[in-house]
C-alpha cells in the first residue's frame, strides 16, 4: 500500500513541478500545458493548433527544459526532405583511408521534438514522422534505428496562410494523441506576458530531474500510468464514446454493429469517418493520467470525460456538408459524449 | 477483499429486497385500493358508470403493475452490476467496481494494494444500512392503509346492502333504474330490479316474496312490509298483500293482507253505505266509479310500481269518492270483485263472508253508513280492535302464505262456479 500511494504522490508532485516550471515562462494556457503533459505521460504526441505568436514554440522549448531532456526543433518548409528529419547516410573517410557509409542522426533523434508548422512540409516529409511517432524507430536504407525514450513530438499547425500548405493526412493526424487548440491570451495574461518577456531578467526554468536521471525517471512514471486499473464498465463507456462518432451510413460499419451505434443525427449528417481505435486508447490512457493526478489507482468515468474532446476531435473526418455549414468537430464530439452520458446509469 | 465482497453481497440483497418490497407494496396497495373503489362504486354508480369505472380501475392497475415491474427491473441489482451501482450511489469513483472486477493479471499492479486499501477505508461509507437506511419502504404505509380500506369496504358491504335495500323501498326509488353492481348484493331484496339475475327471476313471485319477508325480518324487521308492500299512509300498514300474485282469469283472489282488506272495506263502505269489509276493489284508474252496491271490478296490480301509482291515485281521487263515486282504486287488493266475482254475492249482503277465512278484519265492527253519509271519505272506519291491537304489526302485517292463497282460490273458484250455475240456468 505504501509503495502504491508513494508512487502516486511522486507522480503528482512531478507533474505539478513540471507544470510550475513551464508556467514560469508560459503565461496562461494552463489547460494546454496540462493536456500536453498528460499526453507526454501517456506516451503520446501533441498537435498544437494556434495562430503565430501565441507561444507554441516556447511551450515546447520550456517543456524540454523542465524535463531536462534533449530537445530539437524542425521548421517544416516545402523543400524539407525526409532525410532532413530522420537523418541520412554519408560517406565517411576513415583514418586508414577506407571509406564507409555512416548514418548521421537527424533531429528526430531526441527526446522532445518540435515540428513547427508541420503542414508546410510535403506529405512525403510529413510521413517521415509516422514511423517514429508510432513505433519509436526510424528506418533508413533498410536499417532500423531505435529512438531513445522518452520520445515526444510536439507539432504545431498554423491555421492561417493556408496557401502552399499540405494538410496533414488522416493517418498522420491519427498518430497524435491530442490535438490542442491554443487560443489567444486574455487581457490579464497578455499584460503579464508583456511584463515578463520585455524585462532585463528573463525567467529561467529549473529542471525537475537531473540530466542523466530524467529519462529513466520519466519512463518509470509513464509505466506507472499504464498500471492504473480500469473497470470493465469504464472500458465499455470509452468504447461507446468512440462508437458514437461512427456514422451509421458508413460502409466500414458492420451491419451487426449497427443497432449498437448511437443514432445521433449530427454524426450521421456531418461525419464521413469516425474515430479510430487509437482514439479509444487515447481516451483510456489520458484517463489513467487524470486518475493518478486525482490520487486514485483506478479510472473513473469522469476521468474519461475530461479528455474526450482533445482525444477525438482531430480523428473525425467531416464531410462537405459540415465544412459548408461550418460545423466544428469539437461540437460533434461533445454531442457524441452527451449521447453516451445519457446511457450511463 | 472478502470483507468487501461480503458487504457488496449484503448491500445487493438489501437493495433488492427493498426494491421488491416496494414493488409488492405499491402494486398490492394499488390493487386493494382498486378493489375497495370497485366495492364502493357498486353502491354509487349506475351500471354503465360502474362498468366504465371498472375498466378504468383495471387499466390503472395494469399500468401500475407494469410500472412496478419496469422499475423493479431497473433497480434490481445483479451480481455484476452491484459494485457499479454502489459506486455510483455512494460516489466511490469506480473504486469498488474496479476492485471487484480486477483480473489476476491486473492485481499484479503496483497500485493494487493502494486500491484495496482505499476500498477498505471507504467501506463504512457504503454499509447496507447507509445505502438503504430504511428497513421497510415507505410504501408499506400505503399498503397498510389500502388493507384497512379494503377491510372497511368488505365490512361495509353487507350493511350497505341492508341499508341500501331499505332506502330503496321509498316511493320513487323503486322506479329508478337498477344499478350495476347492486345486482348481486341487492338482487335478493329487489328481485325485479335485478334483471340480470335469471336465477332470482325464475323463482315464483310468491316464493320470492316469502324469501324476502323471512330474510328481511331477520335483518331489518321494520323495513320488511315497507319494502315488500307499500305502506298505506292512512293506516300505517301495507296497502295490499299478495299484490304480486299472478292473475288467473276470472278467479279473483282475496286480499291477503288484513290492511288491504280493511282498505277495501272502507272504500266499499263509502260507496254503498254498507259495511262491506274486504270488498275487493280494482286498483286506481282501473275501477270505474259506480253507485251500485257492487264493488268495482278491477284487476289486481301485478307489480309494485303499479300499486304505488294506484295508491297515489287513490289520494288524488278521494274527492271523487266523496261525490258519491264508488271506491275506485283501493290499493289493488288482489283482484277486484263484482257480483259475478269472487265476493260479489256475499258482499252484496253486507257480510264479511265475502272475505276469505284469513281476513283479520272480520273482527271489525263496521257501522253501516247511511245513504248520503258515505260521502265523507274522511270518516275513519271504526273497529272493535283496540288501539294496541291495531298497532300490532306482527298480526296486521302477517303475510298470507302462498299455499293458503292457492287453496282459497281453488275453494272459491268452486264456489263461484257453483254460484254461477244457477244464474246461467236462470
Amino acid at each position: 500500500m505504501e509503495s502504491g500511494e508513494r508512487l502516486i504522490l511522486e507522480f503528482c508532485e512531478t507533474f505539478e513541478s513540471i507544470l510550475d516550471q513551464v508556467s514560469r515562462v508560459i503565461v496562461g494556457h494552463r489547460e494546454v500545458l496540462e493536456q500536453t503533459l498528460v499526453a507526454f505521460f501517456a506516451g503520446g504526441h501533441v498537435l498544437i493548433e494556434g495562430v503565430p505568436g501565441t507561444g507554441k514554440t516556447l511551450i515546447v522549448r520550456s517543456l524540454g527544459e523542465a524535463l531536462n531532456l534533449s530537445f530539437n526543433r524542425i521548421q517544416f518548409t516545402v523543400d524539407l526532405m525526409p532525410a532532413d528529419v530522420t537523418g541520412t547516410r554519408i560517406i565517411l573517410d576513415r583514418e586508414d583511408g577506407r571509406r564507409e557509409l555512416v548514418f548521421v542522426e537527424g533531429p528526430l533523434f531526441s527526446h522532445v521534438l518540435l515540428a513547427d508548422e508541420i503542414n508546410r512540409a510535403t506529405p512525403k516529409t510529413q510521413a517521415a514522422l509516422l514511423e517514429a511517432m508510432a513505433e519509436l524507430q526510424v528506418t533508413v536504407a533498410a536499417t532500423t534505428y531505435r529512438l531513445r525514450p522518452p520520445f515526444f513530438v510536439l507539432a504545431t499547425l498554423n491555421p492561417i496562410e493556408m496557401e502552399g500548405t499540405y494538410p496533414l493526412p488522416e493517418a498522420q493526424l491519427d498518430r497524435f494523441f491530442f490535438k490542442v487548440h491554443l487560443p489567444y491570451p486574455g487581457h490579464a495574461e497578455l499584460k503579464k506576458i508583456l511584463a515578463t518577456t520585455t524585462g532585463a531578467d528573463a525567467a529561467k526554468i529549473e529542471p525537475v530531474f537531473p540530466r542523466e536521471d530524467a529519462p529513466t525517471r520519466l519512463e518509470s512514471l509513464k509505466r506507472l500510468v499504464r498500471e492504473v486499473m480500469v473497470a470493465p464498465h469504464i472500458e465499455d463507456y470509452a468504447a461507446a464514446i468512440v462508437r458514437a462518432t461512427h456514422p451509421a451510413g458508413s460502409s466500414f460499419v458492420k451491419e451487426a454493429d449497427l443497432p449498437g451505434l448511437t443514432k445521433d443525427e449530427f454524426v450521421n449528417k456531418y461525419v464521413s469517418f469516425g474515430s479510430s481505435p487509437r482514439g479509444g486508447q487515447a481516451l483510456i490512457l489520458a484517463a489513467k493520467v487524470h486518475a493518478l493526478l486525482a490520487g486514485r489507482a483506478n479510472v473513473a468515468a469522469d476521468d474519461v470525460d475530461r479528455s474526450v474532446v482533445a482525444a477525438l476531435n482531430h480523428r473525425l473526418v467531416l464531410n462537405f456538408a459540415a465544412e459548408a455549414e461550418g460545423v466544428n468537430p469539437r461540437i460533434i464530439v461533445e454531442r457524441a459524449l452527451a449521447s453516451v452520458r445519457k446511457l450511463r446509469r | 477483499m472478502s470483507n468487501i465482497e461480503a458487504q457488496a453481497t449484503a448491500v445487493r440483497r438489501r437493495v433488492n429486497r427493498f426494491a421488491l418490497e416496494r414493488a409488492v407494496f405499491l402494486t398490492g396497495g394499488a390493487t386493494l385500493v382498486g378493489f375497495s373503489l370497485l366495492v364502493a362504486f357498486a353502491f354509487i354508480l349506475s351500471r354503465q358508470g360502474y362498468a366504465l369505472m371498472t375498466w378504468l380501475i383495471l387499466a390503472s392497475l395494469t399500468f401500475v403493475l407494469l410500472s412496478g415491474v419496469r422499475r423493479l427491473r431497473r433497480v434490481w441489482l445483479s451480481g455484476a452490476e452491484a459494485p457499479v451501482i454502489i459506486d455510483h450511489r455512494v460516489g466511490l469513483e469506480d473504486r469498488l467496481a474496479t476492485l471487484v472486477a480486477a483480473s489476476p493479471k491486473v492485481r499484479q499492479s503496483r497500485l493494487w494494494d493502494f486500491l484495496l486499501h482505499e476500498n477498505l477505508r471507504l467501506l463504512p461509507r457504503w454499509e447496507p444500512r447507509r445505502l438503504e437506511p430504511r428497513a421497510m419502504p415507505r410504501s408499506v404505509w400505503f399498503f397498510a392503509l389500502s388493507v384497512l380500506l379494503a377491510l372497511f369496504a368488505l365490512w361495509m358491504t353487507p350493511r350497505r346492502g341492508a341499508f341500501g335495500g331499505a332506502s330503496r323501498s321509498g316511493v320513487g326509488q323503486d322506479q329508478r333504474e337498477p344499478q350495476a353492481g347492486e345486482d348481486e348484493q341487492t338482487a335478493e331484496e329487489t328481485p325485479d330490479l335485478a334483471p340480470g339475475s335469471s336465477l332470482w327471476s325464475d323463482l315464483p313471485e310468491s316464493l320470492r316474496q316469502a324469501i324476502l319477508g323471512s330474510r328481511a325480518s331477520q335483518n331489518f324487521a321494520g323495513a320488511i312490509p315497507e319494502k315488500t308492500l307499500p305502506l298505506d299512509e292512512d293506516r300505517g300498514g301495507p296497502a295490499i298483500a299478495g299484490n304480486r300474485m299472478a292473475s288467473h282469469g276470472p278467479v279473483r283472489s282475496a286480499p291477503a293482507s288484513p290492511d288491504a282488506a280493511r282498505l277495501a272495506g272502507r272504500e266499499g263502505s263509502t260507496t254503498n253505505g254498507a259495511s262491506v269489509p274486504n270488498a275487493a276493489r280494482p286498483p286506481a284508474g282501473q275501477g270505474e266509479p259506480t253507485t251500485s252496491s257492487r264493488p268495482a271490478r278491477g284487476e289486481a296490480p301485478k307489480e309494485l310500481r303499479r300499486v304505488e301509482s294506484g295508491r297515489a291515485k287513490i289520494q288524488a281521487r278521494a274527492p271523487q269518492a266523496k261525490g258519491g263515486g264508488s271506491g275506485s282504486g283501493g290499493a289493488g287488493a288482489g283482484s277486484g270483485g263484482d257480483a259475478e266475482g269472487l265476493y260479489g254475492a256475499r258482499q252484496a249482503h253486507g257480510q264479511t263472508a265475502g272475505a276469505f277465512a284469513l281476513d283479520l278484519d272480520a273482527m271489525r265492527s263496521v257501522q253501516p253508513a247511511k245513504e248520503g253519509e258515505n260521502d265523507s271519505p274522511s270518516a275513519p272506519p271504526s273497529s272493535r280492535l283496540a288501539d294496541d291491537q291495531r298497532l300490532d304489526d306482527a298480526i296486521r302485517r302477517a303475510q298470507v302464505p302462498v299455499e293458503y292463497e292457492k287453496i282459497v282460490q281453488r275453494i272459491f273458484s268452486r264456489v263461484t262456479e257453483s254460484s254461477d250455475r244457477p244464474d246461467r240456468q236462470e
